[in-house]
């Protein structure tokens, strides 16, 4: 049978009241003949959900572009789509208060049931998937969330930026662990371990998330307080420097004025960058460097970028302290050695 | 009164590999010492040994010599095996635990900057001493110190001779350390206002201990966040 035919019987059945046959029919025409303009228009009429109407419109004038009658149309149904899901948001934002006052009182199951339960019927509260993504532990829900926040309002920057993100730690979990610890969420880097624990492949992947749930409780018990990422950093690159002024110092004979050596004290600055790049290399915090110099979106630097980065503060720290040995080897060139003192 | 080992366990990492290796570099320059130094040897090339591996206060003040390379070398040497064995025993002892709040590499650097401080101290206070001055004891203070910092109630088995007869109790490692640093104290002030010379370097370690306080640029996030919050390391 050709499409022709089907079209014929479709119209049949469309004007004697057979609405679901012709639906079907009017869909095997599109199917066949994908730029078939009647049959397009019947479907907007005929098609159930109105994103699905809209969608049928939206064919006919891509065909046709003159079709005034069908833009009419399309315009109204917009307008009728806009109204819904108005309607949606407003009969979701009570529930969506209820959450965040299950939240605000540390109810966070309770939160996260009726959650469930909004999202379930096809959400478009954009503060309802955000709420979701929040609570949630799994990565995979989190990743839901952002696709239906960025589905729901693609201009949102900030929500494909955490999509990106969670993309990222849908490949490297662990990471996203070490993220809330760094953050002092231990509670959710807890919850996280355990999801990994349950998911893990082997046994040596199951201890490993073990060894990291009895510390996080045990740092729980303990009440161990949280240090910002930002002040480790700065405490961990001061020990290299103030090691190497040490030494500058000994070698001017503690007496820098009478003893200069200005190219060594020049090195200073280098063993601080160089320390500064091992100390971000070596504890795996959060950085802007891994942003503005590689592109890595996350900020995390990958194990690649990292030892590039070791490297590289590795560098800056030894070749300073090579010039330093240099000088001492220049030294004992000429170098007279002294009478033994005990004897005369 | 000898500490033999720290009771306790890591908390972070499994092998000491800093403090093995640092043991191992230590023995094995003291055991190659006697091929270079061979008995043939005259007390002039001794002593130009000496001036070339050993840090000397008056040298440096002069600027004279290899300057800070004699402070890093005179650090991994010792005047003979019972001063070797008696500094990598309180290594040992006292080290594991330091490194594993560290890390390997972090504690390496604190090492050597308790073993700079030390010599900066010495020549500091000893400027005007021709005498060379050789052991790691300056940087091995520095770890004795952070480890009374970090682990003040950590139990460290002691070989005490009671009489003739010996007894290894569990001591508080405060009490050792505390022990260790007042012994320095009487003699450093004798050799600051007496000019007196008992062969050791009671100012270097003194020095090496008070860098302990240097600990706190070293330690693993972790450990530092244990310490201010006031739970054990």
């Amino acid at each position: 049978m050709n499409s022709a035919e089907i079209l014929r019987q479709a119209l049949q059945a469309a004007r004697s009241g057979r609405e679901l046959t012709a639906r079907d029919l009017f869909q095997d025409v599109v199917r066949m003949d994908p730029n078939n303009e009647v049959a397009w228009m019947w479907l907007t009429g005929l098609l159930d959900p109105l994103e699905d109407r809209i969608a049928a419109c939206e064919r006919v004038l891509s065909i046709n572009p003159r079709n005034q009658k069908i833009r009419a149309y399309l315009d109204k149904l917009l307008e009728e789509y806009k109204a819904e899901r108005q309607w949606k948001i407003n009969e979701q934002d009570e529930k969506v208060q209820q959450i965040r006052s299950f939240i605000e009182n540390g109810r966070r199951n309770e939160a996260l049931l009726l959650l469930q339960n909004i999202l379930r019927e096809e959400s478009v509260h954009k503060e309802a998937w955000r709420l979701f993504a929040d609570l949630s532990v799994s990565i995979n829900d989190k990743v839901r969330a952002y696709e239906a926040i960025v589905q729901v309002d693609p201009a949102d920057a900030s929500a494909w930026q955490a999509l990106r993100r969670y993309r990222y730690f849908q490949r490297n979990p662990l990471e996203l662990a070490a993220h809330y610890e760094e953050e002092g969420d231990l509670d959710k880097a807890l919850e996280l371990y355990e999801v990994l624990a349950a998911e893990a492949g082997n046994s040596s992947k199951f201890e490993h998330m073990y060894k990291n749930i009895v510390r996080l409780e045990d740092a729980k018990i303990e009440n161990v307080r949280h240090v910002k990422p930002a002040f480790t950093i700065l405490r961990m690159s001061v020990g290299l420097p103030l090691l190497y002024v040490l030494e500058v110092f000994i070698q001017e004979g503690l007496n820098p004025i009478r003893h200069p050596a200005p190219a060594l004290w020049l090195g200073i600055p280098l063993v601080a960058l160089g320390s500064f790049l091992l100390t971000v290399a070596g504890v795996r915090v959060r950085h802007a460097i891994w942003r503005r110099w590689f592109g890595d979106r996350e900020g995390r630097g990958s194990d690649v970028m990292r030892a590039l980065v070791a490297v590289t503060g590795l560098m800056m720290v030894l070749t300073p302290h090579l010039f330093l040995a240099w000088d001492s080897y220049l030294r004992l060139q000429t170098f007279q050695i002294p009478a033994i003192p005990w004897i005369r | 009164m000898l500490p033999i080992n720290d009771t306790e366990p890591n908390r972070y990492s499994g092998f000491p590999f800093m403090t093995i290796s640092l043991i191992a570099l230590n023995t094995f320059i003291e055991l190659a010492k006697p091929l270079y130094l061979q008995n043939t040897m005259t007390n002039w090339q001794y002593w130009e040994f000496m001036m070339h591996f050993y840090f000397t206060p008056k040298l440096i003040l002069a600027a004279e010599g290899p300057g800070i390379l004699s402070g890093i070398t005179s650090m991994f040497m010792h005047g003979d095996i019972f001063h070797l064995l008696s500094n990598m025993g309180a290594l040992w002892v006292f080290g594991r635990r330091v490194e594993d709040a560290c890390g390997a590499w972090r504690f390496l650097v604190f090492y050597l900057l308790a073993g700079i401080s030390a010599d900066l101290i010495t020549a500091l206070v000893m400027y005007n001493s021709p005498t060379p001055g050789v052991g790691a004891s300056g940087a091995i203070f520095g770890v004795m110190g952070a480890y009374l910092l970090l682990y003040p109630a950590g139990r460290i088995r002691t070989l005490v001779m009671l009489s003739f007869v010996p007894a290894w109790p569990r001591i508080r490692a405060g009490w050792i350390v505390l022990y260790f640093l007042g012994i320095q104290i009487i003699p450093a002030l004798n050799m600051l206002f007496s000019d007196a010379n008992y062969g050791v370097g009671h100012w270097a370690h003194l020095g090496g201990f008070f860098s302990a306080l240097f600990i706190f640029l070293f330690l693993r996030p972790e450990a530092f966040a244990r310490y201010l919050s006031e739970t054990p390391v």
